[in-house]
């Protein structure tokens, strides 16, 4: 699992440390029943404060990443790759949509529409 | 019924007829001519023969068909294995120096069992009972002398092992400001195949012990704890947690130990290599191989490897070796 976070950016730090776990786990370098870092051992490694990574925990696990288990620390849920085949779907409509010269802006207005 | 046709290389095809030849046509023929002059030496033979020796002469007695037929089955097996292993060849069409260490083995068993077995019984031609047999370490000796001599012929018959040489994919720093924090984690286990194999080799050792210890329990302690220490290794290398970080690469087995930290500092470079355990180190572990080049050897394929500033080589096989390399020359970047 590769995480990385840069203090320098405008994006909150735990927002971005759950999108390198979030991206981590779509692209299967980690998979279900596997076992995260602690957050202590986390926070320490990249220097940054321990309830920001349990922020960024506690948003994976809400939306079905990750498990918390108390003295086990986090592991990769088997529901993890539920959203697998709506990433393959949404890599298929931005392919069109780069295709069709459609902005990301328009995409998603699109997108919004269809949603409601 | 045919089979597909395949498509060798001429360089594979007379290996493979070297490999049949040294590997088990010579080690059988040698065995087969054994067991020939042992059957004709019968009719001399007391009845039960000795077959094994202790420190007061012999202790274990059985027919002089089981003393014929062990090398012969032993070598069959061996050479048969020795054949199917190195039957692929190396990528190139040559041979892994691991498979001539095979075949020349091939010719080392089948020359020490039937020397030994020979031996053993030309002593005991025309006794009236196996009991008064005399001593038989000369013959072990003159065995194992023959056998290494004839062994190493063989090696020097076969072509010059061919190395593995392979293309190491430089890593590239993650671009990003300076400010950019890098965390790297996961755990690496040895491949399936290879433990199955650990499992069932410690087993029969564990069982070897326990038969030890219960009839000579007097000896246990030597073998008993060689035993420990082979098992602990072998646990030790099972599953390791690779962690890179500001602080460097660690690599830490999950018992704890062993383990080894690179600091960021140490590296050179970093690079995506793909790792053959067998050709380029010999086989799975913690493995040295020659030219400054060690790592954790796990699985067959990916690995990160690490050139050090005294330009010595750490690699580790893993999944996402690709994810680990960037990591690590990020880090190493500062």
């Amino acid at each position: 699992m590769l995480v990385r976070v840069d203090p320098a950016s405008e994006t909150p730090l735990f927002e971005q440390l759950a999108s390198s776990i979030r991206q981590s786990v779509i692209d299967k370098s980690v998979t279900a029943g596997e076992r995260l870092p602690s957050a202590r051992e986390l926070a320490s490694s990249l220097g940054i404060n321990m309830h920001t990574v349990l922020r960024a925990y506690q948003e994976l696990r809400d939306e079905g990443f990750i498990e918390l288990r108390r003295g086990r620390g986090a592991i990769v849920s088997a529901t993890a790759h539920r959203y697998d085949s709506l990433a393959d779907g949404i890599e298929a409509i931005v392919a069109e949509a780069r295709a069709q010269d459609v902005s990301l802006a328009l995409l998603t207005a699109l997108i919004r529409e269809e949603y409601k | 019924m045919t089979l597909p046709a395949e498509n060798v290389s001429p360089r594979l095809t007379s290996n493979r007829r070297l490999i049949v030849v040294i590997g088990v046509v010579i080690p059988l023929l040698i065995t087969l001519v054994g067991s020939f002059v042992m059957a004709l030496w019968t009719p001399e033979l007391p009845n039960p023969v000795a077959s094994h020796w202790g420190v007061n002469g012999p202790d274990g007695f059985t027919t002089v068909g089981g003393v014929i037929a062990l090398p012969l089955l032993i070598t069959l097996a061996f050479a048969a294995f020795a054949a199917i292993v190195s039957w692929k060849g190396a990528p190139q069409g040559g041979l892994l120096w691991a498979h001539k260490i095979l075949i020349a083995t091939s010719v080392f068993l089948a020359v020490l069992l039937t020397v030994v077995s020979s031996g053993s019984l030309a002593i005991q031609r025309g006794l009236e009972s196996a009991e008064s047999a005399g001593d038989i370490g000369g013959i072990m000796v003159a065995a194992f002398v023959i056998a290494a001599l004839l062994a190493l012929f063989a090696w020097l018959m076969l072509p010059a092992a061919e190395l593995i040489t392979s293309s190491a994919v430089a890593a590239e720093p993650i671009e990003g400001s300076d400010a950019q924090r890098v965390h790297f984690s996961t755990s690496t286990r040895l491949g399936p195949g290879v433990v199955v194999i650990a499992v069932a080799a410690l087993v029969a050792l564990g069982l070897a012990l326990a038969i030890q210890a219960f009839t000579n329990p007097a000896e246990l302690l030597l073998p008993a704890s060689i035993g420990i220490i082979v098992i602990a290794l072998a646990v030790s290398t099972l599953s390791w947690r690779v962690t890179i970080d500001r602080r460097g690469l660690r690599v830490r087995s999950a018992m704890g130990w062993p383990r080894t930290t690179i600091a960021p500092d140490q590296v050179q470079s970093v690079a995506v290599v793909d790792v053959n355990p067998i050709g380029e180190f010999g086989g799975y572990g913690w493995r040295w191989a020659p030219g400054g080049r060690s790592g954790i050897v796990l699985s067959k394929g990916e690995a990160v490897e690490v050139t050090r500033t005294n330009g010595k080589k750490f690699l580790v096989t893993m999944h996402d070796a690709k994810g680990a390399a960037v990591a690590l020359a990020t880090v190493a970047k500062k």
